[in-house]
């Protein structure tokens, strides 16, 4: 018998056994929600939350456990290890891109490449993190959140905000700490490199309250990629966007993108808000 | 909302246990005994994946805590009856599933027996998708060789 064979009365059987059943499912599954009750109770009788801060009334069936700071210190501590290393690595090819230059490149001028370089760089950090976002926020995390300690909102805002918080710290140590061969300014530099960040941050936000999981990250990739494509269209002599005279027009898109970012920040929160408000 | 966990994953468990263990008052104990863990544990649980896969989790540590304690395995007769399906050869296959190494065996009955999938079965073994894809195929390749052997031993 093949192994086409062996699948195929597995599938059969696994298909069978779906009507397996317990026999005593309902008084077990009583018997459970009876001992559930009878620790609830016994728990609240010898509970002293201290620091504890809490968000709109009482949840039953939440255990909160310590104060803010070890909740938010916890949350820092599920960021992936290799999402770190990741950046680590960003960090060192951003200053060799910095301190070298791309001279071989002949993008309208070594200066504007080296901008160029930098805005394909910086939403890199974004798309590092877009799969450890991608696996912070799924919706069947609301049973289990709502069953343990804290809010899916609490979890979900403090491992973003932990995200971008990192990830500005690099691109800004980067940027300070690294001297620029060119002319550029370092306020030019910074407006270069946050700009496409914070857009490519705001559609990661957008694109998480309508997606998860390998879909996400399949649309982040995405967005890397239409940015990428708009970066190097701004390289050409037809749109030459790193020319001087465009500088005003990259320091508003950088504040549009501030606003957009914020707001679907914003509005993640109030999604997440209506997920436990219909759980409940 | 535990009751409503409770009401969406026993039934499951509860197979993932009997396949395990073939009985089936030892599934309902070590299935009860799953849910206890849960519920004297979830308030500890630090909120990393899908509730499905860390009662899963749970369930498979009892069953190797239930094999450690050296129990005999009881093979009881599949309660298919009404299907008209060979039974015989179902609890045949049960039992060469049951014959695997420990790891090829996991694999298997998450995938077939629980129809989980490659993500959600690296998840509950700690492990990449792409091991998990290949333990699979490693347990069936090993299936498709215990029948091959015994069909030869009974042709000879």
């Amino acid at each position: 018998m093949g192994q086409r064979e062996i699948e195929k009365r597995l599938k059969q059987y696994g298909a069978l056994s779906k009507k397996l059943v317990s026999r005593e499912k309902e008084s077990r599954m009583k018997t459970l929600l009876e001992m559930e009750s009878c620790r609830k109770g016994s728990h609240r009788q010898g509970c002293h939350r201290q620091g504890c801060h809490r968000q709109g009334g009482h949840r039953q069936g939440c255990h909160r456990q310590g104060c803010l700071g070890s909740f938010i210190w916890e949350q820092v501590g599920y960021l992936e290890r290799y999402c770190l290393l990741w950046q680590a690595l960003w960090l060192a090819v951003f200053l060799l891109v910095m301190k070298f230059g791309i001279g071989q490149y002949d993008w309208a001028g070594q200066a504007e490449g080296v901008l160029a370089a930098l805005s394909l760089l910086t939403p890199i950090l974004v798309l590092i993190t877009a799969r450890a976002a991608a696996k912070v926020y799924q919706k069947t995390m609301l049973e289990i959140e709502y069953t343990t300690k804290y809010s899916l909102q609490s979890v979900v805002m403090i491992r973003m905000l932990t995200l971008c918080l990192i990830h500005s710290l690099i691109l800004a140590a980067g940027i300070f700490f690294q001297r620029v061969q060119f002319q550029a300014e370092l306020g030019k530099v910074f407006v270069y490199g946050f700009t496409p960040m914070i857009i490519m941050t705001g559609i990661l936000l957008l694109m998480m309250q309508y997606w998860s999981g390998e879909l996400l990250y399949g649309g982040a990739t995405g967005g890397y990629v239409l940015m990428a494509a708009l970066i190097f269209l701004g390289c050409t002599k037809q749109f030459g966007w790193y020319r001087p005279v465009w500088f005003k027009t990259w320091c508003l898109a950088g504040a549009a993108g501030m606003v957009f970012g914020i707001w679907q920040f914003h509005l993640l929160y109030k999604k997440l808000e209506g997920y436990e408000k219909a759980a409940q | 909302m535990l009751e409503k966990i409770i009401k969406k994953h026993y039934d499951e468990i509860f197979r993932y246990c009997y396949h395990h263990v073939n009985s089936f008052s030892e599934a309902e104990d070590l299935c009860q005994d799953t849910f206890l863990s849960f519920i004297e544990h979830y308030g500890q649980y630090r909120n990393i994946g899908k509730t499905k896969n860390y009662l899963y989790t749970i369930a498979g540590n009892k069953c190797k805590d239930y094999y450690k304690k050296q129990r005999p395995l009881v093979m009881e007769v599949v309660p298919f009856k009404e299907t008209g399906e060979r039974i015989e050869d179902m609890a045949v296959l049960k039992h060469m599933v049951m014959c695997l190494p420990e790891e090829f065996k996991e694999a298997v009955v998450l995938r077939y027996f629980q129809n989980l999938k490659y993500g959600d079965m690296a998840a509950i073994l700690k492990i990449s998708t792409s091991l998990a894809k290949y333990r699979v195929k490693k347990g069936v390749e090993l299936l498709a060789e215990m029948e091959g052997g015994s069909n030869g031993t009974k042709r000879n």
